[in-house]
């Protein structure tokens, strides 16, 4: 990933236009409400899905999986984009309850309560793209991933999320074997390299995401059915 | 453990001295995501069945006043205590005189003596070339009660618990589903390490560590009784009429699948 830009803790990408630095900025803003935050993380999608459209061959099976608080926003954006435009796409949705096991801040842990998985038959997956808003210890993303490499064998693994922390590549790959980090490409606007001391990056997006998009924390969340799951649940079952 | 007056006793004021400030060291230093830490995980998951299904009574400590503290395993019944050194480094000898690893096991096993316990003493690394190299140079004094052996260094319990099949399979008898995925492996993991570091480690037995664990939220931990729990009837009506449900009760957990 090329670096054009530096301000202050903030680096941004080669993928970050004017337009997309603008949309992060009121991301990290902490007065934008949570009915515009759900609408920003969209438009985030959306230029994420674009960007990946560029480096990905279209005649491809796409498989898209991103975590309960994502799907409806930041998911949804890209896989409007990606959908029509590869020849298959396919959606998987995690609810991860992420502790820390006796309040000891060190540990850090994100089992699957319950996850949606569509079907991948015997379709070779040539692209796995796994969506977060933000990476920063990748505790969330290295479980979820480690999950779905379990039934899913992809020729490139795409790891999308709008803003990372400074560490949370070399972390990630970190936890895997060569044979499967080999496999990452990293696609974000912005790389951060500070966090306060609850381990929130700033500027981040604007501090915890449950909160910003209106969730009352993580129960909370964790009780929500995506409509996008539903959606495309009910889609799945007209066609069986 | 072991009296202060014991030690003092046995070895004279320098090596009480050596003891203090080792175990000092060690306390200090602590954290949480250590290969130390880790090995103990491996290690009381692996004696768990045997806690759970035999009620052996095993008790563990660390960094207590010991020459070989990394950890000790009490085996009560066997009367024997295990004591384990853990280094993570690439080159490392036996060495002699105070300080070394060789006089550190020949003390070890002579206190334990004094305190009528069988001793069994393990110097653990993360090399294999270097664990044969150590287990071909073995000092004759203490041949008879030492070992070497491997255990795998990661920075992180899952890429551990990856590459450590053994300690996987234990961690999976300890989960409350069969053929646990690798998040829930994880999680029991986390939880067991979390309350191995927020216990009295320097007297703990393994039980009252498991009987810990299970209060975490969540902690994917079996149910420990002899006989598992029972669905309520009705209940038991309700799901079984919804369709593509299928369930099971395993190990005081209730997992389920829908098929769209």
């Amino acid at each position: 990933m090329q670096f054009i830009t530096k301000i202050n803790s903030r680096a941004y990408t080669e993928l970050a236009d004017t337009e997309t630095k603008k949309i992060l900025d009121k991301l990290a803003d902490k007065s934008t409400s949570p009915e515009a935050y759900r609408s920003v993380m969209f438009k985030l999608g959306v230029k994420l899905g674009n960007s990946i459209l560029k480096s990905i061959n279209s005649q491809s099976n796409v498989y898209l999986a991103c975590t309960v608080e994502d799907a409806d926003f930041l998911a949804k954006g890209i896989l409007t984009t990606l959908e029509p435009k590869v020849s298959k796409l396919a959606f998987a949705c995690f609810w991860n309850q992420r502790f820390s096991p006796f309040e000891i801040n060190e540990l850090k842990v994100a089992p699957i309560l319950k996850k949606y998985q569509e079907p991948v038959n015997n379709d070779i997956v040539q692209y796995l793209i796994v969506i977060k808003s933000i990476i920063s210890g990748a505790c969330v993303v290295r479980t979820n991933l480690t999950n779905l490499i379990q039934k899913i064998e992809p020729e490139k693994i795409l790891i999308a999320a709008p803003v990372i922390y400074k560490t949370a590549e070399e972390k990630l790959r970190s936890e895997f074997n060569k044979d499967i980090y080999s496999q990452f490409e990293f696609f974000y606007f912005a790389k951060d390299s500070t966090r306060d001391d609850k381990g929130i990056v700033l500027p981040g997006i604007g501090g915890s995401v449950y909160e910003r998009l209106g969730f009352e924390g993580q129960d909370e969340k964790n009780r929500y059915i995506p409509e996008i799951v539903k959606s495309r649940r009910h889609k799945l079952v007209q066609k069986i | 453990m072991y009296q202060q007056e014991q030690i003092q006793e046995l070895f004279g004021n320098e090596v009480l001295d050596y003891l203090k400030n080792k175990n000092k060291g060690g306390i200090v230093n602590e954290k949480g995501n250590t290969y130390e830490n880790f090995f103990a995980v491996y290690k009381i998951s692996v004696l768990s069945k045997d806690v759970l299904e035999n009620e052996k009574q095993i008790v563990l400590a660390s960094q207590i006043m010991a020459f070989v503290d990394d950890l000790i395993i009490n085996d009560i019944q066997e009367n024997i205590y295990q004591h384990y050194q853990l280094k993570n480094t690439a080159s490392l000898t036996w060495g002699s005189g105070l300080r070394s690893i060789a006089d550190d096991f020949a003390k070890q096993y002579n206190l334990n003596q004094t305190v009528s316990k069988q001793s069994e003493m393990t110097l653990v690394v993360s090399n294999f070339q270097l664990r044969d190299r150590l287990a071909n140079q073995i000092p004759q004094q203490i041949a008879e009660f030492s070992k070497v052996d491997y255990f795998y260094f990661a920075s992180s319990l899952p890429k551990v618990l990856q590459e450590e099949q053994e300690f996987s399979q234990a961690v999976a008898y300890l989960c409350a589903f069969d053929n646990p995925e690798p998040d829930k492996i994880e999680c029991v993991a986390s939880v067991i390490l979390g309350a191995w570091l927020s216990s009295d480690k320097s007297n703990v037995s393994i039980r009252e560590i498991l009987e810990k664990s299970r209060q975490s939220q969540p902690s994917y931990i079996r149910y420990f009784g002899s006989q598992d729990v029972q669905i309520d009837p009705e209940v038991k009506k309700i799901l079984d009429q919804i369709q593509g449900f299928t369930y099971s009760i395993s190990k005081g957990f209730l997992q389920w699948l829908k098929i769209i």
